[in-house]
């Protein structure tokens, strides 16, 4: 989640209100690392 | 700057009298991408319902409710929930300038990454502001200016509890809500310094923060100057103290309470004063002794806990006629 090229992605899911969906594929990339 | 995310975090317990006033300074922002986790501390009156009545008006605002009393484990379940790259707190009865976030957002996208961005804060009442809080309020805006919050470090806290934002990745590096120890925004501030982040200061007013005689710093016991004093001495142990021959100086009510501390911790210490007539004399199994001798013995630390302020110009002019380091060799308690 910390990576700027997500950026854009993060922020388009939080204006459609999708923060649980933003929340659960933050979880998957902090996972990843 | 709009696509990072700003998580606002703020803990509500029974704030309906100026909660709507609050989340209306939110929704002015010129930032559009921020979330506010607002956590609802078990209140009694209409604060829930507010909460749900601007979640449903605004899908940003995002209500929760606490799971176990108080505002650490509210600031715990606020941030576990949070998305935004960057991390701020919000008081429920205060209210943001405009610009709040923006500005703060602008000085994290340009520095480093252990960076806290504060900005100034203004104390507004309807009966009006004590002198006490309005010295607290210069005290802190002259620090924010000049960015060097940490100097001052063990006298208050030295960061506005709602006026600072940093990284995700900062504050979950500097421990996030994880302590449990009151008051847990000067327990923050320590562990930003403990964790050695670098303070910007904002030259603006962004926070506008709401004095009453009920609100939590004045009436809740978690903020009692006692424990103040036991995070000042938790964090100085640890942090400070270099392990030469402890110096407490001065012997009023703080004096006295850091050294029935240092007591019960075992850790050895000489108590010094300037007053004549509590020279010699025997406090908690201690004899106090004379400030004027003791100052000339080199490798010892100072811990100074005097208020007044004719003293503290005396005891300053004899720290710098021995040539003593601020904060390495002594450090100001009061």
């Amino acid at each position: 989640m910390h990576n700027p090229g997500t950026w854009p992605k993060q922020s388009k899911m939080a204006a459609d209100g999708a923060w649980e969906q933003l929340k659960k594929w933050q979880d998957e990339l902090d996972g990843g690392k | 700057m709009d696509q990072i995310i700003v998580s606002i975090l703020m803990p509500v317990y029974n704030e309906a009298d100026y909660l709507e006033e609050c989340l209306e300074s939110i929704l002015k922002q010129d930032l559009i991408t921020w979330e506010l986790i607002v956590v609802d501390d078990f209140s009694t009156d209409s604060s829930w319902e507010i909460l749900q009545y601007y979640a449903n008006k605004d899908h940003r605002i995002r209500p929760l409710k606490n799971t176990s009393k108080g505002i650490i484990p509210a600031l715990k379940k606020a941030f576990k929930n949070c998305v935004g790259t960057y991390v701020t707190r919000m008081d429920a009865d205060d209210i943001m300038s405009p610009d709040k976030l923006s500005s703060m957002v602008e000085v994290l996208t340009i520095n480093v990454e252990h960076t806290i961005a504060v900005g100034l804060v203004s104390y507004f009442s309807n009966d009006g502001i004590s002198d006490g809080y309005r010295k607290y309020e210069r005290w802190l805006n002259e620090l924010i200016r000049g960015s060097n919050n940490f100097i001052d470090i063990y006298k208050e806290c030295v960061i506005p509890s709602p006026c600072w934002m940093t990284s995700k990745y900062n504050l979950q590096r500097c421990g996030g809500f994880d302590s449990n120890r009151y008051p847990e925004d000067y327990d923050l501030a320590f562990r930003f310094y403990m964790h050695q982040c670098t303070v910007r200061g904002i030259p603006k007013v962004l926070h506008k923060w709401r004095d009453y005689p009920t609100r939590s710093s004045r009436v809740d016991p978690h903020y009692s100057d006692n424990r103040f004093l036991d995070l000042k001495l938790y964090y100085f142990l640890r942090k400070d103290w270099n392990k030469k021959p402890l110096v407490i100086w001065g012997a009023g009510k703080k004096g006295k309470y850091i050294a029935r501390n240092l007591l019960d911790q075992k850790v050895n210490f000489t108590w010094i004063c300037n007053n004549p007539s509590k020279i010699g004399r025997d406090i908690y199994g201690v004899v106090l002794e004379d400030s004027e001798a003791y100052i000339k013995s080199p490798n010892s630390q100072f811990i100074i806990a005097i208020a007044s302020k004719n003293t503290s110009s005396i005891i300053q002019e004899n720290l710098d006629v021995h040539a003593y380091i601020r904060n390495l060799d002594y450090f100001w308690f009061c």
